[in-house]
């Protein structure tokens, strides 16, 4: 195979659920940044999100037991926790807020970090782990329906495999991912 | 009113709809409501957005990290920093990715940093432009990848029996390592209990349940030594919860694999 990516996450997947720490500090390099972006724009306040971050990875590594590698990658569940820990604490300091005029809840948002949408890049992150997982030819399939733009008799043509098995195959794949996106929506470690 | 195929729902996703099937849509708000679920994962796979803008946390979270979950010394350093002490088993960087030789002169802490947050996208990019390269190549990529992954060797669409309108399809996919799994996509349930995936003879009296059926996929492992030539009929039943485990004789979904 051309590349190593797929087994590569993988292996940290496996190794982060069997408590190695080194998977945990890997996955922190790698998640982080996006978990902090997920939790300042629901909390908008720098410290708070550092304070989220600290918690998703305290939680996850606490209840790595409940993380099953063959349900979903860590990318997808770390989101979800990532989620949920953000919502908490909104609900949290909007309780603790003495006056409602310091109510942090955004609405009408006094400007979070300008750059790109992070429950969009949350989406894309996932996403890339879980294509990297789909296996052969779905893997290829959904790139090319993704990245190429190409129908789905285009590729049927390029990959040549017949019409019917590219159009099942996008349907069982479209599915699949959608359910491993619905994980990063609700993910909990609690 | 007669729904879609469900992968006549995933084409639309994609944004292969037909005249006939972008009026469906218009009229029927459940399969409308599947096109937008399934254009979630349309949109992130053609978004093009990266993460590497992103800010990463000050050490001090992974200090915090570090010392409350009692972590070993191994991984004390902020992993952003940890550029030249990968944790080898997990991080071992394939053959292409391996830039610099260990040792080489030294680099500005902050480029090493970019470098290697920037390694990871493209990472999994990089896969997708090689399964185009591979495509372009033609034959010979792909026929290596169809060698050692799952095939599907028999498929049919499942017919609705009287009172059900539901669509669906099995598949049998070999797999690499020799195995045989029976995939069933199903339309939304008409079930009043639960439904079980059986395979069934032609005489309709020996069957064997592979299992129950959740949602709109199911997969199910096929039994090593099971000849699907004796068992050739796919069948979804409408099981009532009454603890009888035989076939209710109430069929949801039919079809025969080809022989």
């Amino acid at each position: 195979m051309p590349t190593g990516a797929p087994d590569h996450d993988a292996a940290m997947d496996h190794a982060f659920a069997a408590g190695d720490e080194a998977a945990l500090a890997e996955a922190y390099r790698r998640f982080s940044p996006l978990i902090r972006a997920l939790a300042l724009r629901r909390l908008l306040d720098q410290g708070a999100a550092d304070d989220a971050v600290q918690e998703v990875f305290i939680r996850a590594w606490k209840y790595r037991g409940s993380y099953a590698p063959e349900r979903s990658t860590l990318a997808a569940w770390l989101v979800g926790i990532g989620r949920n820990v953000a919502a908490g604490m909104a609900t949290s300091r909007v309780r603790s807020s003495e006056t409602l005029m310091e109510s942090p809840e955004p609405g009408r948002n006094p400007g979070p970090p300008a750059g790109p949408d992070p429950d969009g890049v949350a989406d894309r992150v996932v996403l890339d782990a879980e294509l990297a997982r789909l296996g052969e030819p779905q893997g290829s399939i959904l790139r090319l329906a993704f990245h190429e733009d190409l129908t789905h008799q285009q590729i049927s043509e390029t990959l040549k495999l017949p019409l019917g098995t590219v159009k099942s195959h996008i349907r069982r794949s479209l599915v699949q991912l959608r359910q491993r996106l619905e994980v990063s929506d609700a993910a909990s470690a609690t | 009113m007669q729904h879609l195929p469900p992968e006549t729902l995933a084409l639309c996703a994609l944004g292969e709809a037909e005249p006939g099937d972008t009026a469906h849509l218009a009229d029927c708000a459940e399969c409308a409501a599947e096109v937008t679920a399934l254009r979630r994962v349309v949109t992130a796979g053609r978004n093009a957005g990266e993460s590497e803008g992103l800010p990463r946390p000050p050490s001090s979270v992974w200090d915090s990290i570090h010392a409350r979950l009692g972590l070993s010394d191994a991984v004390r350093a902020d992993p952003f920093d940890a550029v030249d002490t990968p944790p080898a088993a997990v991080d071992a960087p394939s053959p292409a990715q391996r830039v610099s030789p260990a040792g080489s002169s030294p680099v500005p802490l902050e480029d090493a940093r970019k470098r290697r947050a920037r390694r990871r996208l493209p990472q999994v990019l990089g896969a997708a432009a090689a399964a185009v390269v591979l495509a372009a190549a033609g034959v010979w990529g792909i026929s290596r990848i169809l060698a050692d992954r799952s095939e599907v060797i028999a498929a049919v669409e499942l017919a609705p029996l009287p009172a059900y309108s539901d669509t669906g399809r099995a598949e049998v996919d070999q797999r690499s390592d020799g195995g045989r799994e029976l995939v069933v996509t199903a339309s939304g349930s008409g079930a009043r209990g639960f439904r079980e995936v059986w395979l069934i003879a032609p005489d309709v009296q020996r069957m064997v349940s592979l299992g129950t059926m959740e949602g709109t996929e199911g997969r199910f492992t096929i039994p090593a030594n099971l000849d699907l030539d004796e068992y050739p009929i796919v069948d979804i039943s409408d099981e009532p919860f009454d603890g009888n485990p035989t076939h209710s004789g109430d069929s949801i979904l039919r079809g025969v694999l080809d022989p």
